[in-house]
């Protein structure tokens, strides 16, 4: 069950319309490494979890990054609001336009639609938990990646706070594979699957 | 001794105009939501669980305050906008100008 809060985790306050950088931070929508392929990752990993501190933090996350995918959605739909035809078509943003005028599709910044391809959710521990390390350090890049491309501060400060996110998940995925491997044989972490084997 | 400081925290919030008081409301709610992550990996931490038990009240009295005064941002603080009309739909959603 989820309840909607009417406010954003962080707030968003673009002035200037800027459709090609929209074009390029779609990609955190709904792009390989994006906010919505995270949060699905996480919620559909924590079922067959059984460690309770990780279950506790698949949820949790998995919530957070939904903010962050309405955030992304608010600085796309900012740098796009009211654009003209004439801007439209100087600025590239065209071929999207034309499918969605200025409605929020996930998509990647290549334009490939968003697919649950991009993560797995396999049912063992230690395999998902790094997955969902490498998941966070490759939308960190991303980020890293978008603040190299934009100048403006006022899309800047949000994704600054996006990218600090990823590094603190980061640590609680970490924490969270010591608390799985503690529990395991230290001699062979593998020698069963506590998501399968009883 | 909590009734003395809700109270405290009462006065606080409502000398805060909109802006500030959403911004007040952000900043405590990053704050639980920070400490709440951090607990699921350290559930017995005393200084984390009394960092987030303040911080819960206060977002929690905040809301409330929010509500009372523009309009409610949680369905459970929808009853205290004591309004004639259905205020969630009147107040601009948080993308949009004077949303957020």
């Amino acid at each position: 069950m989820w309840n909607y809060e009417k406010r954003l985790q962080y707030p968003v306050k673009i002035t200037q319309t800027n459709p090609k950088i929209a074009q390029i931070i779609i990609t955190q929508f709904g792009g390989p490494d994006g906010e919505l392929g995270a949060s699905m990752r996480y919620l559909a990993q924590r079922y067959t979890m059984p460690y309770k501190e990780v279950t506790g933090v698949l949820t949790d996350i998995g919530t957070e990054e939904l903010a962050h995918l309405e955030m992304i959605c608010a600085i796309v739909y900012q740098l796009t609001k009211n654009l003209s035809p004439e801007e439209i078509e100087r600025s590239g943003f065209a071929p999207y336009y034309v499918d969605h005028t200025l409605a929020l599709w996930p998509q990647a910044a290549s334009g490939t639609p968003w697919s649950a391809t991009t993560f797995q959710s396999k049912g063992d521990p230690i395999t998902d938990l790094n997955e969902d390390l490498a998941a966070e350090q490759k939308a960190r890049t991303t980020y890293d990646n978008i603040l190299r491309l934009v100048k403006d501060p006022e899309v800047c400060d949000p994704i600054r706070f996006l990218r600090q996110r990823e590094i603190v998940h980061y640590q609680r995925f970490g924490e969270s594979l010591r608390i799985v491997q503690d529990d395991l044989d230290s001699r062979n972490f593998y020698a069963f699957n506590p998501e399968f084997d009883k | 001794m909590n009734e003395q400081m809700n109270r405290q925290m009462m006065n606080q919030t409502r000398q805060m105009n909109r802006r500030q008081l959403l911004n007040h409301i952000n900043q405590i709610s990053f704050a639980v939501d920070e400490v709440k992550l951090y607990l699921d990996t350290h559930p017995c931490d005393n200084e984390a669980l009394e960092y987030f038990r303040k911080m819960s009240r206060q977002r929690n009295l905040a809301l409330k305050e929010y509500a009372s005064a523009y309009g409610p941002l949680t369905v459970d603080t929808a009853e205290d906008s004591c309004a004639e009309r259905w205020n969630w739909i009147n107040e601009p959603w948080p993308w949009q100008e004077g949303g957020c």
